[in-house]
């Protein structure tokens, strides 16, 4: 099947939001290593000339990693889509900002109850599943024309790759 | 770093599995059980004649659902009076018998802890502090 072309964020309380419109994703990938050679700085290529540099550093151990996926997309009046508890959702931009802004803060989303980002291979459909996360830094910008409406809003949203805790773990063994 | 069963010795108490991904760094120390410059009389009966005990300090976390189980059963061992010496067995993430320096018999020491940092029931952090035997 296809790679899904837009982004779907499922929250815990029940509501969904569809993000299709000047769709934006940035993927971030920051490893944190168990040794980290930028803080054990070395200079091995002085007493070891046969390593051909002193630039070299030693890592070892992949150890933790953070991800996280930052969407930016446009909502805007008239788009009909899947917004909060409601499919097919027509409500006006400052009721749709309100809505998202709103189940954000009050879905209680951590790692016993995470929301899902679905998008491209990480769907249903593609390759891989849909990413359990929870939000990061949200920001809901609004301008207001000068009619006092705004026509269109452009939300940012981190996710942060998540652990489902409700899961076994680290089980009972042995 | 390997996973390592606990597994108390003389009872019928469930051990626990310490889990690599979130075992922190695994600290031995030895002694030395003369003071420096004495001179110790005879042969040495081996290399570690003169040098204490390792003392072991075990610390890490338990995630996911059978998290609370898991402090559960670290638990009772810490509160069996009976129970003054575990054994450790290093194991892969199949659950097999790995040879390491670490793996023998120990009695506990210090004070061990398990704490709950938060009122979920899916994170536990423990803290043991071991001396071999």
């Amino acid at each position: 099947m296809a790679p899904l072309d837009r982004v779907e964020m499922d929250l815990p309380n029940g509501d969904s939001f569809h993000a299709e419109g000047n769709l934006e994703i940035i993927e971030t990938q920051q490893p944190f290593y168990l040794v980290d050679g930028f803080e054990r700085l070395r200079t091995l290529g002085e007493q070891a000339p046969w390593t051909g540099n002193d630039t070299g550093q030693v890592f070892i151990g992949s150890g933790a990693r953070v991800r996280t996926w930052t969407i930016q997309f446009t909502e805007w009046e008239g788009n009909v889509t899947t917004w909060g508890s409601a499919s097919g959702n027509n409500d006006g931009v400052l009721t749709k900002l309100n809505e998202l802004g709103q189940s954000l803060a009050t879905a209680g989303i951590d790692g016993t109850n995470p929301a899902t980002l679905a998008y491209g291979e990480y769907s249903s459909g593609g390759t891989y599943s849909p990413q359990t996360v929870v939000p990061g830094e949200v920001q809901l910008p609004v301008e207001f024309t000068p009619d006092g409406s705004p026509s269109s809003f452009r939300p940012s949203i981190e996710w942060r790759d998540a652990t489902d805790v409700n899961d076994a773990i680290h089980n009972l063994a042995p | 770093m390997p996973n390592i069963d606990l597994t108390p010795q003389n009872s019928t108490l469930s051990g626990v599995r310490l889990y690599r991904d979130s075992l922190d760094a695994l600290p031995v120390s030895r002694s030395h059980t003369v003071e420096r410059h004495e001179t110790t009389q005879g042969t040495p009966a081996s290399d570690l004649d003169g040098i204490g005990p390792a003392d072991l300090v075990l610390s890490g976390s338990w995630v996911g659902a059978d998290a609370q189980a898991l402090a559960d059963r670290l638990q009772a061992i810490i509160d069996d009076e009976t129970v003054d010496t575990v054994s450790l067995q290093t194991v892969d993430d199949q659950g097999n018998a790995v040879t390491s320096k670490y793996d023998g018999d120990y009695r506990l020491a210090g004070e061990p802890s398990i704490e709950q940092p938060t009122d979920s029931e899916a994170l536990f952090d423990y803290r043991l502090a071991l001396t071999e035997l």
